[in-house]
């Protein structure tokens, strides 16, 4: 009778152990991602400048904006060149629309439609991918020589655009260096680089890595990319009507 | 004389905001004021200046709604200079915009009574100014000339009164005016906005029979992770109060669904009826004014985007209002007659020319009960083209309306357009009663 009690103690306690385990695992991948996630821009009020470039076969081509991010709402003013300038895109969550001088009214976009050559619009926005997909810890292995978590991405709904991407998350700073962006067929559809050579105060005792450089591959067309250059970082308050489309100067 | 007095409130509110947003600040601040002005004044101020130059091809239709062109007098071919400078004042309470206009043409007719003749213009004009004001982080004031559009559909917006029919034109390159409003909005949470609007003065604002019909709206709009819903309660001068609601829901990244809708107690509208008094036989009634009958209008939309960015839109809109195949041949009849009197020199033609003004614009949004739409939109090909096909058709008539609108990228500063516009259907059919085709070819020029 005694050793069947201390039995199912010690198997009470080993299940107590194991579980703690398998949560305490979980929440380490879900940090991990939500590190990743804030050195992309999922802050609560950061500004940044973007310059887009797209290089195919025949032409290098170049737009400029202005970033204005506050969790997932998202405000980009284009600055160059000049045909462009003072368009605007503006992302509620995930209702997008697209403002351009001399267009009567705001139209509604989607997060698929494309930005300049691979970029999508959603790519300008700040990720939220410990939102949208569950994560599962892969295996480990270098990138750049930099040794990295390999986490396999599921999406938690149909609603965004990748069905499952690739992430390499960098082990000492927490930061996602590289990703294949898989469709629902399990087609590999575009890979992503991503570097951090910025930094962003978000108060006074932290300063974060920020992304700095963004390359974009078509996964077929391996001669188009498409790269963001992110600059000027700052962390800013920024009000609700920041994000208000009903005053917002068109 | 008009645009005189304009153009003089506006630089006098103007300087007047600047100078007490400066004050404050120069005070706040504690230093000179002329200094901070010199050092402000580029972060305070910037434009946009757009130049748009093309020539427009149209061919009249030859319809009893414009009979030998003689009705609706439409040019040949049109050659304009549009100068459309954009500025904006931004202050950490108080922004401003101010959008004044000055358009150049020559045009020249060849279609029916008017053949032969040629005209030029130059007119400037604010097409839009607008003052806001922070009162608090959650309450905004403000007031202009300027365009309130808002929905998600491309074909049109029931559901706004000011604007309802902001997107019957098919050409983008041609502004839309502005129209006065004061507006309180009031921001309580991320998540929803509140709207007091006033459609408060004339300006340019009247309806077919020159009048201004002051109209009041309050609008609340809730946004969730994936979906916006818009709610419009407004009420137009003699006209019932009206209901109106847009919304949308981003049900995945490619795929959108939205609707746009509006409904009332009766309707202003006219529908001819037969008439005893009337020489033609038949004349255009308000029939179901302050009738307890509901009237809807309702438009229901799905958007696509394929993986290489391209997106396809299906619009399919119920038109309540509008006539119905009884009604349809009744005013087309009743067209037809005014038509064939008007060149007469008696009183059936100033009958005919009222009736034909009726006819023009009867107060539908659209003239039958039922449509659809179809759009394909790529945008950046190549980096540097965008393509937009879009087709319209009446299911009641069988007319329908096809749209190419190419723009092209030459240059960081220019770019060159072209839009084409193609109406199908019988010679009185819904599309085809004005015009038959139209080309535009222009620049834009954006420095």
């Amino acid at each position: 009778m005694k050793n069947y009690i201390l039995t199912t103690v010690w198997l009470i306690l080993a299940l107590l152990v194991i579980g703690e385990s398998i949560c305490a695992g979980e929440a380490s991948v879900k940090e991990i991602l939500r590190h990743a996630d804030r050195a992309r821009g999922n802050l609560e009020g950061v500004t940044w400048d973007v310059r887009v470039t797209s290089k195919g076969k025949d032409a290098v081509n170049t737009k400029e904006m202005t970033v204005k991010a506050r969790d997932n709402d998202v405000l980009v003013r284009f600055t160059n060149p000049s045909k462009m300038k003072n368009q605007m895109i503006l992302m509620k969550n995930r209702i997008m629309w697209f403002i351009r001088p001399g267009l009567s009214k705001p139209v509604s976009i989607s997060p698929r439609q494309k930005l300049m050559g691979n970029a999508a619009n959603g790519d300008i926005a700040s990720t939220n991918y410990v939102y949208d997909y569950v994560a599962a810890l892969q295996e480990e292995d270098k990138h750049n020589g930099e040794d990295c978590y390999i986490l396999d991405l599921k999406a938690l709904s149909k609603q965004v655009t990748y069905d499952r991407i690739k992430y390499w998350v960098s082990k000492s700073s927490l930061t996602g260096v590289k990703a294949e962006f898989y469709t629902v067929s399990g087609k590999l559809f575009k890979t992503a680089e991503l570097k951090y050579d910025n930094s962003l105060r978000i108060d006074e005792n932290t300063v974060i890595p920020f992304v700095s450089e963004l390359i974009i591959r078509d996964a077929i067309q391996k001669d188009e990319v498409t790269t963001l250059f992110y600059s000027n970082i700052k962390s800013e308050k920024l009000p609700d009507s920041t994000f208000n489309i009903d005053i917002l100067l068109q | 004389m008009r645009l005189r007095k304009s153009l003089l409130y506006s630089a006098a509110a103007l300087i007047l905001v600047i100078q007490n947003q400066n004050i404050v600040l120069a005070e706040e601040l504690n230093i000179g004021y002329e200094k901070m002005v010199s050092e402000e004044a580029v972060d305070h101020f910037s434009y946009l200046f757009r130049t748009v130059g093309f020539i427009n091809m149209q061919y009249p239709g030859d319809s009893t709604q414009n009979p030998r062109n003689g009705f609706l007098k439409l040019y040949r071919y049109s050659y304009e200079i549009n100068l459309r400078p954009d500025f904006f004042m931004t202050f950490p309470h108080l922004k401003g915009i101010l959008k004044p206009r000055l358009n150049s043409y020559y045009r020249t007719w060849e279609d029916g009574v008017f053949k032969g003749e040629s005209g030029d213009r130059t007119e400037g004009f604010i097409n839009e100014w607008r003052l806001q004001g922070e009162l608090t982080p959650s309450f905004f004031l403000s007031y202009g000339k300027e365009k309130l559009l808002w929905g998600s559909s491309l074909f049109v917006n029931p559901s706004n009164p000011f604007f309802k029919d902001n997107e019957k034109k098919s050409n983008s390159k041609i502004e839309l005016k502005g129209k006065y409003f004061l507006r309180l909005v009031y921001i309580p949470n991320n998540a929803m906005t509140i709207s007091l609007i006033d459609n408060a003065r004339k300006g340019d604002d009247i309806d077919a029979n020159g009048e201004f019909k002051r109209t009041y709206a309050v609008k609340m709009d809730v946004t969730g992770r994936d979906y916006l819903i818009g709610l419009i309660g407004s009420i137009k001068e003699t006209e019932s109060s009206r209901l109106g609601s847009y919304g949308q829901w981003t049900l995945s990244d490619p795929l959108i669904l939205y609707y746009d809708a509006t409904a009332a107690r009766g309707t202003n509208a006219l529908y001819p009826e037969p008439s005893v008094g009337n020489p033609l036989g038949y004349e255009f009634v308000e029939k179901y004014k302050g009738k307890n009958s509901i009237f809807a209008t309702g438009l229901a939309g799905v958007s696509y985007t394929l993986l290489d960015g391209s997106t396809f839109n299906l619009e399919y809109l119920r038109n309540t209002p509008g006539y119905n195949s009884d009604e349809a041949n009744r005013y087309l009849l009743l067209r037809q007659r005014a038509s064939g009197h008007f060149f007469d020199n008696n009183t059936p033609s100033s009958i005919s020319a009222k009736t034909l003004l009726e006819a023009n614009d009867p107060g539908l949004l659209f003239l039958r009960k039922n449509y659809a739409m179809v759009q394909y939109m790529e945008k950046e090909i190549k980096d540097v083209l965008d393509i937009i096909l879009r087709y319209t058709h009446n299911l009641d008539d069988d007319s329908g309306s096809l749209v190419l609108v190419l723009e092209c990228g030459v240059s960081d500063s220019a770019m060159l357009f072209n839009i084409n516009n193609i109406n199908m259907g019988g010679q009185n059919a819904d599309f085809r009663s004005i015009v038959d085709k139209s080309f535009m070819f222009g620049v834009e020029y954006t420095y």
